[in-house]
């Protein structure tokens, strides 16, 4: 059912206001309760619209939904990141704004916090094994076009990667450092990943 | 006094030892009824069964039933995993060298691993909570693995020996479990990987392959 949840192949999603409102509220929902107690109901209550309404706006019922919610969620982190990537003056602070962009977004997402403490099983398949590949072929797309400026594309792709290896290690397994602190993410940029890369 | 004492103290070992054995059998009973039937479908009668035990001798073992017994036999088979990779790599000089040959096995390993491959296909969800509650007792273990091999190594200046062994710790894990852009089966682009993101910043003296 969460298939899609955590796809992050999907780059950019045009959707109406509409579909943002019942996105925001499934968001509420799962964040107070989870998913597997979230009906289309309480969205549609949550959001002040009809059930009918809801099926109308987000085809594919509950699951489709939450594919959405994924994708709209996914869409957002990523543009998160790209802002913060194009407007460092360096390869490290582009780095740490990537890292702490993502962890920031994560952190700030009741849903995912949720569902991370409570329901892992519906959440870490898609951050373990080879479910995350297509999450680090994420993160080597958007490394590769947008960390060109500062290095080959090859090396580009490869940082990319170690910024997704590094924020789902840290969500599987929290501290001591803490990836929202621009401190400690650059502490640990500046200690283990630039020495390895030409040019820096 | 003493050999009584001598007696008693054999006598518990004798019976730690068969307990172990029984806790064993257990185990190994639930492992074969996972691989038939998969996680979710495992029953305490057919464990019992398998190994040849009373239902009431399960529980007296593992009072926490089903899910203790779930829990422990993938701890035992987690940290055999360790181990067995630990000793494969055994004959080998320095943490580069270790490190390279290391992620190329226990990346074959998994790979060939069918009974988790299964489950992964099967029951992701279910697997992998498991395996994530055994996470922080495999990065203790691993970080104080690493750290010792970091104990001969010219580290770098102001490099903190147990900081950059929990960082090696997280890549190692992250690495084996998901491949993404590297090949594990491809010696000499593991090696440039483990020079450029593991160890150039660890290690004095490490060129970075380029």
């Amino acid at each position: 059912m969460i298939s899609a949840v955590i796809d992050l192949r999907t780059q950019r999603l045009d959707l109406g206001v509409d579909e943002h409102l019942v996105v925001d509220a499934a968001l509420t929902c799962i964040g107070r309760w989870g998913l597997a107690k979230t009906t289309l109901d309480d969205i549609a209550r949550e959001a002040g619209i009809s059930r009918a309404t809801v099926y109308r706006r987000v085809p594919g019922g509950k699951a489709g939904l939450v594919a959405l919610v994924g994708e709209r969620e996914t869409a957002r982190l990523i543009e998160q990141v790209c802002v913060a990537v194009d407007e460092a003056p360096d390869l490290a602070s582009a780095v740490v704004g990537a890292v702490t962009a993502v962890s920031q977004g994560l952190r700030s997402n009741t849903a995912f916090a949720y569902l991370l403490q409570h329901e892992p099983h519906a959440v870490l398949p898609y951050l373990s094994f080879d479910e995350l590949n297509p999450v680090i072929g994420v993160g080597r797309l958007l490394g590769g076009t947008h960390l060109t400026r500062f290095l080959s594309s090859e090396a580009a792709a490869e940082v990319g990667e170690w910024i997704v290896r590094l924020v789902v290690s840290f969500i599987l397994m929290p501290g001591p450092a803490d990836l929202c602190n621009e401190g400690d993410v650059d502490h640990l940029v500046r200690t283990f990943l630039l020495p390895g890369i030409d040019g820096t | 006094m003493t050999m009584t004492m001598t007696m008693t103290r054999s006598l518990t070992g004798a019976m730690a030892a068969e307990l172990t054995s029984l806790r064993d059998r257990v185990l190994d009973a639930a492992v074969v009824c996972v691989d038939r039937g998969g996680l979710g479908r495992i029953s305490l009668e057919d464990v019992a069964a398998q190994a040849s035990v009373a239902r009431a001798t399960i529980y007296r073992h593992f009072p926490g039933g089903r899910d203790q017994l779930i829990r422990e036999a993938v701890d035992r088979e987690v940290g055999r995993f360790w181990r067995d990779l630990a000793v494969s790599v055994r004959h080998l000089d320095g943490i580069e060298a270790r490190l390279v040959a290391g992620l190329v096995e226990a990346r074959a390993r998994l790979e060939g691993h069918a009974l988790l491959q299964r489950l992964l296909r099967q029951e992701p969800g279910d697997i992998v909570s498991v395996l994530a509650e055994s996470g922080p007792a495999v990065y203790e273990v691993l970080a104080t693995y690493l750290e010792d091999l970091l104990s001969i190594e010219r580290l770098r200046d102001g490099v903190d020996r147990r900081e950059a062994a929990e960082y090696l710790a997280r890549l190692v894990v992250s690495h084996i479990s998901v491949p993404g852009g590297w090949d594990l089966g491809d010696e000499p682009a593991v090696r440039r990987l483990v020079r450029r993101q593991f160890l150039a910043g660890v290690i004095d003296g490490i060129e970075p392959d380029r």
